[in-house]
């Protein structure tokens, strides 16, 4: 994809980038006067009769080639109904997904891209309305047995709409994948920096993890870690300066540390979305219900609070870690639905107890 | 990498440089080690500071040898996380792999293959067996002028960026800023 470049009528309209793309070079284009957003995917590559490679080498590539184009055909059909649903207008999905020659392209509307990165300024009335349309969009796409695979910031535009009101759409499904069928693990793409445990023990050379391990449960430990962003402008601190991607020091029974500004109550609800055991973690539906109670979006001002989340794998545990598998079962096992009828106060003590050790 | 929160747990460099085997096949090819940084970054100054731009008479020059050995290169297995990146820098069509006149040189990498077929085929693709590289973890990053192989190599290869340079004009046309932003986008 070069600029100027006409494929399959669109007319790129701006220079190539790989900036935030990851396995995609990305730019603008224009069809029919119409102004589009266009995605070059790197990999795979459909051999030509030109192309290089052995006929044998060929035959395997166009089967990688036919795999891919299912497993997005599926997602844009499945995202395709939803989208049709009430709410499913916060979802920006593709247009075209096609290739040309020997690489494939994806294309949707282009959409003022410029987004609010933090929603801390905003009241606590508007931080609900946006997380909870967040989570309402991102549940429709649960329900469809799809996980988004790449939540982060840039994949979800806040804007002001027409009515003053803050909006939350969701964008980029490229790397979505129904839930409990991954790509290869060499395949998978996603920014790590809000992976799951399951994700990088999955992806980690030599790993026995089953596909079957990554489920919807990564878009809750990501949703989490969106939530941190935009109430503190940065991610849960880990212990160490090991591991970049909090998930990772999760997976490796790192502490994280979750920023004590915030609610007592939002705290407990994190590090439940957060568990190292994605059967641990909530459903959106419950985190939905949690947040009916707006007093969880107050911050407060106190210090952090560390938590240790252990190794699963390993099964390590020392008293700390004890007591919050306990809690985080006790997450599980009673549902934060339960909390939703009790009063606040005596909930958040409850919730403080149940799921974070204080240091 | 610090804006987009990642970070390096270990960096490892290693560089080849080349000319031409048809022109002078004694200073065709050059290069060394991994070098680990920032540990090693004196070695690294002083090889690259060595080198001088010039030589090679006219393109096109050898590139594929040099992208050879840099595919073959031992790369890290094991780390959680890993991203076997290679750079290609170059303002000039290459020639094509196999000639058995420039086999004969002494610095000739030994193990070169004698196709861009049998090139590709050690970058590999996912379902390939034979891949000296790893499929999730390579990436190829072409600064190459539009122009075979370059622009066939873009065409074929995953994971594969490839900024079309102007042959004849260097690297003038892209800006550093916009080559260390392609990498650290990779990583």
């Amino acid at each position: 994809m070069q600029f100027e470049e006409v494929i399959n009528d669109y007319r790129i309209e701006s220079e190539p980038t790989n900036s935030g793309g990851g396995m995609c070079m990305w730019a603008f284009a224009a069809k029919h006067g119409r102004k589009y957003f266009i995605k070059e995917f790197l990999q795979p590559k459909w051999p030509t009769d030109d192309s290089m490679g052995s006929p044998a080498g060929k035959e395997l590539r166009r089967a990688d080639c036919h795999e891919f184009e299912r497993r997005h055909k599926e997602i844009i059909h499945r995202l395709g109904d939803v989208t049709k649903t009430p709410g499913g207008g916060n979802l920006v999905t593709a247009v075209d997904f096609f290739r040309a020659n020997t690489t494939y392209y994806k294309v949707t509307e282009k959409i003022v891209t410029a987004s609010l990165s933090s929603v801390s300024a905003l009241s606590v009335r508007e931080r609900a309305v946006i997380f909870r349309t967040l989570v309402l969009s991102l549940e429709m796409l649960h329900r469809k047995e799809i996980v988004h695979g790449d939540l982060k910031p840039s994949n979800v535009l806040i804007q002001r709409g027409g009515s003053g009101l803050h909006t939350a759409k969701l964008i980029d499904f490229d790397d979505s994948f129904l839930s409990g069928s991954p790509p290869p693990k060499d395949q998978i793409v996603g920014d790590s920096i809000y992976a799951a445990p399951e994700w990088f023990a999955y992806t980690k050379e030599g790993s026995t993890t089953a596909p079957e391990a990554l489920t919807t449960a990564v878009d809750i430990f990501a949703l989490a870690l969106l939530f941190h962003h935009y109430l503190t402008n940065s991610l849960p601190d880990r212990a160490s300066a090991r591991y970049s991607a909090p998930g990772q020091a999760v997976s490796a029974g790192e502490r994280l540390l979750v920023d004590g500004r915030l609610s007592a109550g939002l705290n407990r609800l994190l590090v439940c979305m957060m568990a190292p055991l994605p059967g641990d973690r909530p459903t959106l539906n419950e985190v939905f219900a949690e947040l009916q109670d707006e007093a969880l979006l107050a911050n407060r001002p106190v210090s952090r609070v560390r938590i240790h989340m252990g190794n699963p794998e390993k099964g390590e545990t020392d008293d700390g870690d004890r007591r919050l598998f306990r809690s985080l079962q006790v997450c599980r096992r009673y549902s934060l639905l339960h909390r939703r009828n009790r009063q606040h106060e005596a909930g958040d003590q409850r919730g403080e107890k149940q799921c974070t050790s204080v240091s | 990498m610090a804006q987009k929160s990642k970070s390096i747990s270990q960096l490892r460099i290693r560089v080849i440089a080349f000319r031409d085997f048809t022109d002078n096949p004694d200073d065709a090819i050059e290069f060394t080690d991994f070098f680990k940084l920032p540990g090693q970054q004196a070695e690294f100054e002083t090889f690259v500071s060595a080198l001088q731009a010039d030589g090679g008479g006219d393109p096109p020059e050898s590139a594929l040898e040099a992208l050879a050995v840099a595919i073959d290169s031992e790369w890290e297995r094991g780390l959680d996380r890993r991203r076997h990146v290679v750079v290609m820098f170059t303002d000039a069509a290459a020639h094509p792999l196999g000639d058995a006149s420039v086999r004969q040189a002494r610095s000739y990498p030994k193990a070169a293959p004698d196709s861009i077929d049998e090139l590709f085929e050690r970058w590999g693709y996912p379902s390939s067996e034979d891949a000296s590289m790893e499929n999730g973890a390579k990436r190829l990053l072409l600064f190459a002028p539009d122009t075979r192989p370059w622009n066939a190599i873009a065409a074929d290869w995953n994971n594969t960026i490839f900024l079309p340079s102007k042959a004849g004009f260097g690297l003038e046309d892209h800006e550093m800023e916009e080559i260390i932003n392609a990498i650290a986008n990779s990583i």
